[in-house]
């Protein structure tokens, strides 16, 4: 069989080898040029102008600014047993506010009436995505696959969600608002909310 | 026959060693039918990965791996780096052309029937690389840190704790001890950054070359299988060089296709705004997360099915694709046919190449026929 192989080879196989060398030949020279000059382009780096590299350094100078008060509230909630999470004056009939509560999981507070206010884990039940910090129809709403709480109860209304989401502690002293640490050892990771069960 | 002996006997079987000299390799021949286009796909597979690979180490010059950093640094190679857009856009539609080509190899492979023996740890190995390549697109997606990005990991993250809840016992907590593994201890965050990034330069690539140098080596030493209808009719080419030359035009003409495409279709184009921004997290996920397409076959289905039967179907389906060489020969003797002479391996090729591509181009159109007017 790899005889008559070779004798076909002799035939057909060399003009068909002219074109293919051809196409590729050409295709190989005019491409690694413009591609070797990309690239070298790419290694070079950009010219910025100073108002392009004044905007830059600006901008991370803002994201350490926002990081270190992470990092506080992190340091915080190490040492103490309630964070101060939002103002009840910033939260309005439907807006609530979304906090990093004693797991380092995303919370959100909400308005519940004239003068008091309730907090669940923003943690969706269904697949881990951050529930909306606003109320539609008076329930929590989740924009990832659309699934709507009980802003009372946390339990799930509509949507693929088919868990409540749990209450968080929270005390109110003057205008702020407080996360209380929960009690017993905190673990972190992602086994800390509830799902749907399988 | 002892098992020892069993398995050394397999193993010698399957490496047969000998035909690895100079004088084999330089007399390769490729055999020549109406379907020989099927041997260039491992080799576009394999082109894809090259790419990833110079593409990838030119990202990383500019790339910073930090929660702080990371948005900026990739919105830094698009908008400042001169052919940086070039560079970003190739990395993620070749990352989706491996993924299609490796499609196109494993299902023309397995209709060819070319993981019969001797060749099923050709199979076996190629199997394998295909979970490293998911494992990389997964670890890839995180690296851009934007509401997509991780909220899309936040979210196969809790597929992958929910993934072994129904185990008895401690075996149901693996999945959450894997998730909780690859988080790292501070919840979502520069932890679980580092994690990915690791996993996404160094660990899986370093498996994926390993893994395909033994699907090389065994594609090498036992050659190229022929379909069986062609077996008694077909030609051979040489392999050096003249299916080289095939392979390194089919390579040229996919590498000129890449660069149109990364000009002309940045992929940022393709989604919302939205999903696009930097994650913050205090702010709440927007709609339309969604894992890259080539993991639709699974999360589809995982919307509007009991999880226990996806996840456990997915589970027996993946073992069967590793397992697929030995499934096809025995599963037909159980009616008491060969596998030579059964419809089976073909019909089953079939339904799976059909059952992932609908699940792929229409899962959404499923998932709302089934889902009806639930939502509210
Ligand atoms: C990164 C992933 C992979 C690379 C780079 C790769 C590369 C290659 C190359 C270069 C060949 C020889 C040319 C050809 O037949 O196309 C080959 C053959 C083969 N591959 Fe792969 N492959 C990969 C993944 C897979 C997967 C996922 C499967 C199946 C599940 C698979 C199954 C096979 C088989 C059975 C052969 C032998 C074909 C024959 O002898 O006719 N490979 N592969
Ligand atoms: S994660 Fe909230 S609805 Fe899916």
């Amino acid at each position: 069989m790899i005889d008559g192989g070779n004798n076909q080879e002799k035939t057909v196989g060399r003009r068909s080898l002219i074109v293919y060398a051809c196409a590729a030949v050409l295709g190989l020279c005019g491409f690694m040029t413009a591609i070797a000059k990309q690239v070298l382009g790419f290694i070079s780096g950009p010219n910025l102008t100073s108002a392009e590299k004044s905007h830059m350094v600006n901008q991370e100078m803002n994201l350490l600014e926002e990081q270190k008060q992470y990092d506080q509230m992190k340091l915080a909630r190490m040492n103490t047993s309630k964070l101060p999470v939002a103002k009840v004056s910033d939260l309005d009939k439907n807006g609530g506010k979304i906090f990093t509560d004693y797991f380092l999981l995303p919370a959100v507070v909400f308005k519940n009436g004239e003068n008091s206010c309730i907090a669940r884990s923003a943690v969706c039940t269904h697949l881990g995505c951050t529930v909306q910090p606003e109320l539609v129809d008076g329930k929590i709403y989740c924009a990832c696959h659309m699934s709507y709480f009980d802003l009372q109860t946390g339990k799930p209304l509509a949507g693929p969600a088919t868990i409540a989401l749990p209450e968080e502690p929270i005390v109110i002293e003057d205008d702020i608002i407080y996360a209380v640490r929960p009690s017993g050892p905190i673990k972190i990771g992602p086994s800390q909310t509830p799902m749907n069960p399988v | 026959m002892s098992v020892a002996r069993r398995c050394s006997e397999f193993l010698v079987s399957r490496f047969p060693l000998e035909k690895l000299s100079y004088e084999h390799l330089a007399n390769k021949t490729v055999p020549v039918h109406k379907a020989s286009w099927i041997y260039l796909l491992g080799g576009l597979t394999g082109f894809a990965f090259l790419v990833q690979v110079v593409t990838g180490i030119l990202l990383m010059l500019y790339y910073q791996p930090t929660v702080i950093g990371a948005y900026d640094s990739v919105r830094y190679i698009v908008q400042y780096v001169p052919g940086g857009s070039l560079i970003r856009n190739m990395h993620v539609w070749s990352s989706s052309a491996m993924v299609v080509f490796l499609f196109i190899h494993a299902i023309t492979n397995a209709f060819a029937r070319a993981y019969r023996k001797p060749r099923e740890l050709t199979w076996v190995t190629g199997a394998l690389s295909m979970f490293v390549v998911l494992g990389l697109a997964f670890s890839g997606y995180l690296l851009p840190w934007n509401n997509l990005a991780v909220y899309a990991t936040k979210v196969g993250l809790q597929i992958a704790e929910m993934s072994t809840l129904f185990l008895p016992g401690p075996l149901g907590g693996i999945g959450g001890q894997m998730a909780a593994l690859l988080t790292g201890p501070d919840g979502i965050g520069q932890e679980t950054l580092n994690r990915f990034y690791t996993l996404h330069i160094w660990i899986l690539p370093a498996l994926l070359i390993a893994l395909v140098s033994v699907h090389l080596l065994l594609v090498q030493i036992h050659g190229m299988s022929v379909p069986r209808f062609a077996e008694t009719s077909h030609k051979q080419e040489k392999f050096f060089f003249n299916f080289a030359l095939k392979d390194l035009s089919a390579w040229m003409i996919f590498l000129t296709l890449l660069v149109i495409l990364a000009v002309v279709l940045p992929y940022d184009y393709l989604q919302p705004y939205t999903l696009l921004k930097r994650y913050s997290p205090l702010a709440a996920a927007p709609s339309g997360i969604k894992p890259e397409w080539y993991f639709y076959f699974l999360y589809y289905p995982l919307e509007v099915l009991p999880k226990v039967v996806v996840i456990l179907g997915t589970m027996i389906f993946f073992a069967g694709v590793v397992a697929a060489p030995w499934l096809m020969e025995y599963v037909p003797r159980m009616w008491g046919k060969r596998g030579e002479e059964s419809k089976f391996p073909i019909v089953a090729t079939c339904v799976v190449a059909l059952v992932i591509v609908a699940l792929t181009l229409f899962g959404q159109n499923i998932v709302d026929v089934m889902r009806g007017t639930s939502a509210p």
